[in-house]
């Protein structure tokens, strides 16, 4: 079920009425049905893999706690394999199969090897990484194993955030499951606040901007250099609110429920380096890479090169995680050559900010230093929007060296977008900067008027019933 | 009821109040603006659906509104015309132009252009959702043509219900009509200049499937005219396509069923072996447009004669 459907619209009010109208023992069943129903509303088979891994998921744990050091690690690797396997068959396989069969061609051999006809199941890279960082907690004893299935199976499935994220740990969710909830105006107040601005970031700006994303990057040949790089900056601010509008949904939805998940996005685009963006974009997915794979390979504890080796590693890691295509990887790689690239450069580009602004606080170095983030990031959406590698190379091309400027115009994007994006720019500055500083906004009747102001705009400018989120496929 | 609930039932009922009356509001000035723009595709639509008043009106896709040259057909049958196509309309848009034309008066002949897309099945454009650019109209023309914008589902109805929603995605377009002025498209052609330079290719008819619900709108939009006496013309109008020889048999069946004429030029050998006429593909050039329309016309003529006679 998408969260921008009116079904989801019906649902979620009914299920908060079951899940605060039950008494405290049943309340975990209602989330759970609540949780495989939204799920089936995909592909209702595909239920019984996310059964499958969560049995073994499960028992793993309580067998992890309850051996001695060589068999922990034997259920903990059972566990892991299990996970990746499932991965690998739905997510990868075809795309292995495909460049075995490239590598056997470009070897003169014509192999026709069996490609699997499967859909990708909605969310699968979301709720295998959460499940993993259950069995590995418990495996390093930071979380006792859960004992009540039903409950396990919750925080594998809890609707808000099974098939976007965000990705959680078991310390800050599990415990919340055996929690008593009592319905709370201010969680409820709270959590619309945060459902309202996430469905104004995804229907009026996401969707809106993806008409001319998708007109311009679907037909990468007819568009001029301008189009494309007009579509790649659209592109760069599409992909922000429709995770982050998704993200904001989500926890509102739990939040409306009493549950509290964990922040997702901190205004990534004023982010003044590429490692602070990642501090700040996808903030569940980038720790749980911090904590599971890069510590894990020593992280910046080891000698230089191989610190290097470990940043590009767990960023290619990343990228495949994302889709099995290599305009993910080479996001990917790019990625993690800006972080190695700044870390290398980082002396020579302190001493030449020193010499021409006063101090690390001044006004045009700040400016200076997001632009550039934010650029940087925008080439690299390239990758990770182009249909093929040879769109992304080809769109590069064309915005350095097309001399066309006829702009491909969509009037009606431009304007709704243009109001969406002031809209996300003031709040965001002001979070950013200014965030006690306008006392206006603390006047019930201006926030009042504001919410309902952002509830017209996003029936008179919202895409309604247009399809799914970007980081469902993932 | 504690402090908090009463804080919070107060707040939530002030942002409803505030959406309600912005909604009617609103509604209210974008109905009128809507109504005034002077020019532009929403002065267009505002003059389809409410203020024509010609003998003889021209239905159908861009085909159609590129295709028929009114003047040339008033000067041939000596009735007034007016070109009511639309560019990626299909039968449930111009179902929907047709009853609100009944309920304001009774065209004497009605040319219904008809686009193999009309009922064969087709992802995006000629489906449901150009039903969206009547929504200024709902409530506002009768119970059936309600019905016909609610055809999505019960879910278009509840959305319908918002005044603003009925603009939804109409803004800009009649903000800048409405502020740009100019004069509005007096007979509803529009022409192409271009021309193509390109071989005849097949129609890839491999997936065609029928969209019965479609052809049960093709049904009910020939029923509607016949029942208020209106004469009805099938047409199809030539592409640059090689298509297979039944593409049209489903409607060419419905014509023959309900007893009216069907002018098929759907592989006329003068357009299809001539380039220069189109624009496209799929549409006349002006001067393609203008041989057509004097073909068309002197056949709509012996057309209408014939219908005297009887």
């Amino acid at each position: 079920m998408l969260f921008n459907s009116f079904d989801f619209l019906l649902f979620f009010p009914i299920v908060c009425l079951l899940f605060f109208g039950s008494p405290q023992k049943f309340r975990w069943v209602v989330l759970l049905l609540a949780s495989c129903y939204f799920y089936m509303y995909f592909i209702p088979i595909y239920i019984l893999i996310l059964a499958g891994t969560i049995v073994i998921d499960y028992f793993a744990g309580l067998l992890i706690e309850n051996s001695k050091a060589k068999k922990r690690k034997f259920y903990l690797v059972i566990s892991l394999i299990t996970n990746i396997s499932v991965l690998c068959v739905f997510k990868y396989y075809n795309f292995f199969i495909e460049n075995i069969e490239l590598v056997l061609s470009s070897l003169g051999q014509k192999n026709s090897l069996t490609y699997l006809s499967i859909l990708l199941p909605v969310g699968l890279s979301f709720h295998t990484f959460q499940a993993m960082s259950y069995t590995i907690e418990v495996y390093r004893g930071n979380q006792k194993a859960e004992k009540h299935f039903g409950i396990y199976a919750l925080y594998v499935m809890f609707f808000p955030q099974l098939v976007a994220g965000p990705i959680e740990r078991p310390q800050n969710v599990l415990h919340q499951f055996h929690e008593k909830k009592v319905f709370s105006f201010d969680n409820f107040a709270q959590g619309s606040k945060l459902m309202l601005w996430g469905f104004f970031m995804k229907v009026v700006v996401a969707d809106r901007l993806s008409i001319y994303v998708n007109a311009v990057y679907n037909n990468v040949e007819n568009h001029t250099g301008i189009s494309l790089l007009l579509a790649t900056i659209f592109f760069t601010f599409q992909i922000y609110c429709d995770f982050a509008g998704y993200s904001y949904i989500a926890i509102g939805c739990a939040k409306i429920m009493g549950f509290d998940l964990m922040t997702n996005f901190r205004r990534p685009y004023f982010a003044k380096s590429i490692a602070e963006f990642w501090k700040r974009w996808h903030i569940s997915l980038s720790t749980w890479f911090r904590d599971y794979l890069y510590l894990p390979l020593g992280g910046n504890k080891v000698p230089k090169y191989r610190w290097y080796f470990n940043l590009f590693f767990v960023f290619l890691v990343s990228g495949i995680w994302h889709g099995a295509n290599w305009t993910f990887l080479i996001w990917g790689a790019l990625n993690g050559f800006y972080l190695v690239f700044a870390i290398l450069t980082q002396k020579q580009r302190d001493r030449f900010n020193s010499l021409l602004f006063k101090s690390e606080d001044n006004f045009f170095l700040m400016f200076f230093k997001i632009g550039t983030t934010f650029l940087l990031s925008a080439f690299a959406w390239i990758f990770f929007r182009a249909n093929h590698v040879n769109d992304a190379f080809l769109i590069i091309r064309k915005i350095f060296t097309d001399t066309n400027f006829k702009l491909f115009l969509n009037w009606e994007v431009f304007f709704a977008a243009a109001i969406g994006l002031i809209l996300l720019f003031l709040k965001e500055l002001r979070e950013e900067y200014f965030l006690n500083k306008f006392n206006i906004f603390k006047n019930t009747k201006v926030r009042l008027t504001i919410y309902a102001f952002l509830i017209m705009l996003i029936i008179l400018f919202g895409v309604f019933d247009s399809g799914q989120f970007i980081y469902f496929q993932f | 009821m504690t402090n908090n609930k009463i804080k919070y039932t107060y707040k939530i009922a002030i942002v409803l109040i505030i959406v309600v009356f912005v909604d009617v509001l609103s509604g209210f000035i974008f109905q009128k603006v809507y109504q005034r723009t002077p020019s532009g595709i929403c002065y267009q639509e505002n003059y389809i659906m409410s203020k024509t008043k010609q003998d003889l009106l021209i239905f159908g896709s861009s085909r159609a509104a590129y295709h028929y040259i009114p003047k040339i057909l008033k000067d041939s049958t000596g009735l007034s015309v007016y070109n009511c196509g639309r560019e990626g309309s299909g039968i449930y848009y111009h179902y929907g132009v047709l009853l609100a034309t009944l309920e304001r008066y009774k065209p004497k002949v009605i040319m219904l252009d008809l686009d193999y897309r009309d009922f064969y099945q087709h992802e995006g454009i000629f489906g449901l959702d150009i039903l969206e650019e009547h929504n200024p109209f709902y409530h506002k023309i009768s119970k059936e043509f309600d019905s016909l914008l609610v055809l999505k589902g019960f879910k278009e109805e509840i959305k319908l219900q918002s005044n603003l929603y009925r603009y939804n995605s109409k803004s800009f377009k009649m903000i800048t009509s409405y502020f740009a002025g100019g004069r509005g498209n007096v007979d509803g052609f529009r022409s192409k200049n271009g021309i193509l330079k390109k071989e005849i290719l097949p129609l890839k008819a491999d997936n065609l499937i029928l969209d019965y619900n479609k052809i049960e709108t093709i049904k009910k939009f020939i029923t509607k005219a016949k029942e208020n006496n209106i004469k009805i013309i099938l047409t199809v109008s030539p592409y640059f396509i090689k298509t297979p020889k039944d593409l049209y048999k489903p409607v060419e069946k419905l014509a023959i069923e309900n007893n009216i004429e069907i002018i098929n030029h759907l592989q006329d050998t003068l357009f299809i072996k001539d380039a220069s006429l189109f624009n496209d593909i799929l549409h006349l050039n002006l001067k393609g447009a203008t041989v057509f329309s004097k073909k068309i016309a002197s056949e709509v003529k012996h057309s209408l004669k014939n219908n005297l006679k009887k």
